[in-house]
């Protein structure tokens, strides 16, 4: 389980992000369209060990880049074609323990591609940051995400719930 | 065990501060519009007043250096965010080297988008921060752009 919350300050839209369990999906910008909104953004992991996944536009093969123990920041920059900013990027928290992280975007392009998508501002929210733009906005919803990911492979699979075939007789165990 | 980190791009200096509790973390500078900051772990102490848990947000005033202290157990983490891709901005925080970086740099990044790690596939930030309070100048500031001192 995820849980995303959303502050636009005064000059950028905040993204942050925990989870609290083993194999869950911290954060997944599917890059797969060519999308240069992905660009320029910075982030920081504050909680937490995770593994970070790369994957290849042509070929969309998740590929186990780091294993990142918090804190840790890095930026995606500008880059010199647009190709570059068609890789799948994924996070992946490896243990049963808060794992968090926040990413900073310009709230310049909090409406753009990946980011228009995701955002969870309300219209009257989008609205008063339009007429505000250098005043916070805490975005009321926040988001709750179920996303379990093989840490191997950060192929997504469905946490299988314990099956329950034990009949009311069995319950009657005889102690002696 | 207090220290602050800066990263940028091309639009944006974030300096990304971490502190022990009980331990303080001061800017010796200030600019004169007020800023962002937001907290993300922890619970931290503003201008002595102001205490602020995570994950939200927080202003320091025009004309106001920034004093943090860390309150909750454990380590708190916040961010302060500036545009320095506005030139009025920039010219009160970072010298002209490091604005010209910041505009142009781009780093060695991995083809599709994230820093090459293959010789260190295990990474942190946590063995660099050091014991005590902490005074971010705007002298470090300029020193950790020149050095790219981020990721």
């Amino acid at each position: 389980m995820k849980r995303v919350k959303w502050i636009a300050t005064k000059d950028h839209l905040i993204l942050s992000g925990r989870t609290y369990y083993k194999n869950d999906e911290l954060h997944t910008p599917d890059g797969m369209s060519e999308d240069s909104s992905f660009a320029n953004v910075i982030m920081y992991y504050t909680s937490g060990n995770t593994r970070v996944f790369t994957s290849n536009a042509s070929h969309n093969v998740w590929t186990t880049h780091a294993n990142i123990q918090a804190p840790f920041g890095c930026v995606r920059p500008i880059c010199n074609s647009v190709v570059q900013y068609t890789g799948g990027f994924g996070i992946v928290n490896l243990e049963n323990s808060n794992a968090a992280y926040t990413v900073i975007i310009p709230k310049a392009i909090r409406n753009s591609g990946y980011w228009g998508n995701i955002n969870t501002a309300s219209e009257e929210e989008q609205e008063l940051v339009n007429q505000k733009p250098t005043e916070t906005v805490v975005f009321e919803s926040q988001c709750f995400v179920a996303t379990k990911r093989d840490p191997d492979t950060f192929e997504i699979y469905t946490e299988e719930e314990a099956s329950n075939d034990i009949a009311t007789e069995d319950l009657n165990i005889d102690w002696g | 065990m207090a220290i602050s980190k800066c990263s940028f791009n091309t639009e944006t200096l974030c300096i990304f501060n971490m502190l022990d509790q009980g331990e303080t973390i001061d800017y010796d500078w200030s600019i004169n519009t007020d800023y962002s900051v937001v907290v993300m772990e922890g619970s931290v102490q503003f201008q002595n007043s102001t205490t602020v848990n995570y994950v939200n947000e927080y202003r320091i005033q025009p004309n106001e250096n920034l004093t943090a202290t860390a309150i909750s157990p454990g380590r708190s983490y916040f961010i302060s965010l500036f545009r320095i891709d506005v030139e009025s901005i920039a010219n009160q925080i970072i010298n002209e080297a490091s604005k010209n970086k910041a505009k142009t740099f781009v780093p060695e990044w991995y083809e599709y988008g994230a820093p090459d790690f293959s010789e260190n596939p295990n990474i942190t930030w946590k063995d660099e921060f050091v014991s005590g309070d902490y005074t971010l100048t705007k002298t470090l500031i300029d020193s950790q752009i020149s050095l790219g001192d981020w990721s």
